[in-house]
């Protein structure tokens, strides 16, 4: 092909004015001199700065980043040449993270925690992950102390807390100033010790370029967030518009921190998982993270077995799995939540006025906190507690805060199996009211259509005795009108137990709702009623998050359960506003993704009638119910909230006794609310359940 | 390993290698990445030219850019019919994705258009058939309810193991219902748990939740592991901000 002289002078000229100015030309080394460095990764640290687990508020010796800088400290001993770089998902992951940003946001003078445990870590670099972005654009960048140069997006004025080491992001642009939001990339200038060919240590200047990618599904994930604001490029676009400029800039060696798995299908701009893609863009080395797995396998005695994942790559791919090098580049992935610490070591040798990379030198670790011996954690470097002691300290004192309401009943699981509602109501009245408030408030022109049809919810006694007899939800034990109790921050989540649930909502026919509350009635044993001796009305708690308790406002909707009967025939009696169900009825029922994914195998809820995906957790919609009860009227009432018994027992007497296991002790609360099916406080059994004998034929 | 140039000839070769990628794009035609790199770029930035670039490119019949059109299109309520047409030229160019876009469309209707899940089934079943795992995911659904075609578990089980096998992570978990319960399959209780595993591995939130909820009590098939339970639902946790709408 003819060359254009003229429009490769101009492309020259636009080349010069970006990159031209910048470079030096390195200082004399003599042709042979060795250099060998270490390249540190971690990745996914989520906010795990302690070993700790702010769920169960106790200590977790498995994680953090108090053990990760231990780690360091040992392989920065091993490898005096060394630069420390980060993959990203930093800041978000636990209660700590989320404090800081959300519920009481840093000032711009503060630095979030995990960040000013980095400082003191002396970290070189850091990439961004997907979750840097979860709490919104304004946050990340007065955090980071960065002008994202997007409109209606400011940076508080003044210099912020943030990583005093550098960031970049090579595949994000704004959509309105069309340049990269992060610098794309930069070159941290080294002096490492080198060895030249006759022996001697001589001090020698390197330039480590490092570059940036996170998945493009960043825009479908925090889409409010980045819609209209940010777009991404495809990982190996974006390398090939770089890569050759920090060459050209003077880069010895190219490190790609790709927040993104190893997906050796056909390349598209699009893919989650493109790190595989970028071996083939000039680079050096690949530091990658997102999917919190190790690789290579782990070197340490009793390290565990490879990830299947990995196993199943085809030979052509060339993923050398127990090495670490894919495509031929030494590659690394330090798993997650700092349990982990990547280091590809390296030799270079000076060749022909330029540093080349021994390939047969270069080894790639995976190192867990289990290395010295397979068995001993490291232990804490102790220099980390005191930087964030505070900010811990506040976090475990904010679970214990006031939410802002108080309770006049007690909120319990112990006789959830036998209708009580109290633990169950108030999720099932916070998720329906999230629903309608989302249908009416969508400008979905299908979703607003929904508007006519019912909205139901249903929950289930998560803490019902799965884990023995201690382990039943029980919020503001001994609460009355007379001695109401005030909530805490902490209580959402007792009522609503899994932090990990969003909430969905499905669209079924009237009868989907059958099937879905023959699927609950399942866990009830079959009982006889001519059987003279010992029958278990819940035979097993195992699988106890799996009974579904439906409610309509007013307690609308209603339903027996009649327990001798075989499993899927039990239900009689459903009727919604007085009338019968019948099977083509339109409901609309508000519950969690893991049922409405499929969860617990209800006939026809697989995911195919998910009409609302929320990126709401169910605990924070009952949380925020909760917290607009208070400010409206200061509580929760029993009359409101927790004695809207939507079902019922098909009444039966029984020749012998029917029993229901549950926590030793209340009897009392049984009786005062309501529940006369319970009738007396038997024996314990041999796993410390006390045996309530319930007549059914109340 | 990376072989170094001077930088000037670094430079030279990048200012050739950028002259030629021009050139390219005039003469032939664009890969499928670079259609869907326009597709990025009209959709992301709503970039005008990059849209008038790929109905050029769809009135070339590139399918790839008819599919990236009609995707752009889909976002808007009033381009719906022009969405479904583009889908279908591309799908019967022999564009998987789309024939799985057309499918979509039609199982679900809007206002105004009834569902058409029979007429999705079509669609579904060619994408599924070249190995397109969510067309076969959501074919398999079909069979599975009802919706659209006769009900049949066989045929829902085989459609969710094509989706599987595809490392399809909601049909794993769907197919370890039905490997547990021998629903259209020989009951296999091992497989069902291999199966969950796999979800689970692959970040399904109802597989996580399920077999954290698994190995907390622990089974036959996986010793009771509390550590790892809490694990699962700490991972789960921290990746709902983005696993809300990815599957």
């Amino acid at each position: 092909m003819k060359l254009n002289l003229v429009m490769l002078a101009a492309m020259t000229a636009a080349g010069l004015v970006g990159c031209g100015g910048d470079y030096t030309p390195p200082p004399a080394v003599a042709e042979g001199t060795t250099v060998t460095l270490a390249l540190m990764e971690t990745t996914d640290i989520h906010a795990n700065v302690m070993s700790y687990n702010y769920y169960s508020l106790a200590e977790d010796t498995s994680l953090g980043l108090e053990r990760t800088s231990t780690l360091v400290t040992a392989a920065r001993a091993e490898n005096p040449n060394n630069v420390l770089l980060d993959d990203g998902d930093v800041i978000q992951g636990t209660l700590l993270g989320d404090m800081q940003a959300v519920t009481k946001p840093i000032a711009c003078t503060d630095t979030m925690a995990v960040h000013k445990v980095m400082n003191a870590m002396k970290y070189d670099g850091g990439g961004f992950g997907n979750h840097e972005f979860n709490y919104g654009l304004p946050l990340l960048s007065q955090i980071t102390n960065t002008d994202f140069g997007i409109p209606g997006v400011a940076k508080p004025s003044g210099t912020c807390g943030a990583p005093a080491f550098p960031l970049v992001l090579t595949n994000v642009t704004g959509v309105a100033s069309n340049k990269p939001i992060v610098q794309p990339y930069t070159l941290l200038p080294r002096t490492f010790t080198a060895t030249k060919p006759d022996g001697s240590k001589v001090d020698v200047k390197l330039n480590i370029g490092i570059m940036s990618f996170v998945p493009p599904q960043i825009l479908d994930w925090d889409q409010k967030n980045l819609a209209g604001k940010v777009a991404v490029t495809g990982v190996q676009e974006a390398a090939k518009q770089y890569v050759p400029e920090m060459r050209t800039k003077g880069a010895d060696l190219v490190v790609a921190l790709s927040h993104g798995g190893l997906d050796p299908s056909a390349y598209s701009p699009k893919m989650e998982n493109g790190s595989y893609h970028l071996t083939s863009t000039g680079i050096d080395a690949l530091l990658i993270g997102h999917s919190h797995l190790i690789f290579p396998k782990g070197k340490e005695t009793g390290a565990p077995a490879l990830d299947p994942s990995f196993a199943a790559f085809p030979a052509s791919a060339k993923i050398d799995a127990v090495n670490g090098f894919v495509n031929g580049v030494p590659t690394v992935m330090a798993q997650s939540w700092g349990r982990r610490l990547g280091i590809i070591k390296m030799t270079l040798v000076f060749t022909g006025g330029k540093w080349v990379v021994q390939q047969d030198k270069t080894s790639v670790e995976s190192r867990g906190f289990k290395y010295t011996d397979g068995t001993t954690i490291v232990k804490a470097d102790p220099a980390i507690a005191p930087i964030v002691a505070s900010e811990h300290a506040a976090t475990i004192a904010y679970a214990k805060q006031p939410l802002g309401v108080s309770t006049d009943f007690e909120m319990s699981a112990y006789f959830s199996l036998v209708g009580d509602v109290s633990a169950i109501q108030l999720v099932n009245q916070a998720q329906l009211d999230y629903v309608k408030k989302f249908i009416a408030a969508s400008t979905d022109a299908t979703i607003a259509s929904y508007k006519n049809i019912p909205v139901i919810s249903c929950s289930a006694p998560f803490k019902a005795g799965r884990n023995g007899p201690s382990d039943f939800t029980d919020v503001a034990p001994g609460a009355s009108a007379a001695a109401p109790v005030g909530l805490q921050v902490r209580n959402p989540g007792d009522l609503y137990l899994y932090s990990n649930n969003n909430l969905q909502a499905v669209k079924i026919k009237g009868s989907d709702l059958k099937a879905w509350l023959e699927t609950a009635a399942k866990q009830f044993g079959q009982i006889d009623p001519a059987k003279t001796t010992e029958q278990d009305l819940v035979p097993s708690y195992g699988t106890i998050y799996n009974y579904d308790v439906f409610y309509a406002e007013n307690n609308a909707l209603t339903y027996q359960i009649d327990v001798t009967k075989p499993v899927g025939s039990r239900i009689v009696n459903l009727t919604y506003l007085g009338k019968a169900v019948a099977d083509g009825d339109d409901f609309i029922v508000a519950t969690n993704d893991y049922r409405a994914g499929g969860g617990g195998a209800v006939p026809g809820i697989d995911g195919s009638k998910t009409i609302i995906k929320s990126p709401d957790a169910n605990q924070t919609v009952v949380s925020n119910y909760l917290t607009a009860q208070g400010a409206a009227s200061g509580k929760v009432t029993l009359a409101g909230n927790g004695s809207a018994r939507s079902w019922s027992f098909v009444k039966v007497a029984t020749a012998g006794p029917v029993i229901l296991r549950s926590a030793p002790g209340h009897l009392a609360l049984a009786k005062s609310s309501g529940i006369t099916a319970v009738t007396a406080e038997g024996a314990l059994d041999a796993s410390g359940f006390a045996k309530y004998a319930i007549d059914l034929s109340k | 390993m990376q072989v170094k140039n001077y930088p000037g000839v670094a430079l030279i070769g990048l200012l050739a290698g950028v002259f030629l990628f021009g050139c390219q794009l005039q003469q032939e035609k664009p890969t499928s990445a670079q259609i869907e790199t326009m597709g990025m770029k009209a959709m992301q930035q709503a970039d005008a030219s990059a849209e008038r670039k790929l109905m050029s490119w769809s009135a070339q019949n590139m399918p790839v850019a008819q599919r990236e059109l009609g995707l752009l299109y889909q976002t808007r309520p009033g381009q719906r019919a022009q969405s479904l047409m583009l889908f279908e030229q591309a799908a019967r160019g022999g564009d998987v994705d789309a024939a799985y876009q057309l499918g979509e469309m039609l199982r679900v209707g809007v206002v105004g258009v009834t569902a058409a899940p029979a007429a999705a089934a079509t669609w579904y079943e060619m994408a599924a058939r070249q190995h397109h795992a969510r067309a076969a995911l959501m074919l398999g659904m079909l069979y599975k309810n009802g919706d659209g075609v006769a009900r049949d578990d066989a045929q829902a089980a085989q459609w969710l193991k094509v989706a599987s096998d595809l490392g399809n992570p909601h049909a794993m978990f769907l197919l370890s219902y039905i490997y547990r319960d021998g629903r259209g399959v020989a009951q296999d209780s091992a497989q069902a748990r291999h199966l969950l595993e796999e979800a689970a591995e692959h970040e399904y939130p109802p597989a996580i939740q399920e077999l954290a909820m698994t190995v907390q009590l622990g089974d036959a098939l996986s010793p009771k592991d509390e550590r790892r339970a809490g694990y699962l639902l700490k991972e789960a946790a921290e990746h709902r901000h983005n696993n809300w709408n990815r599957f």
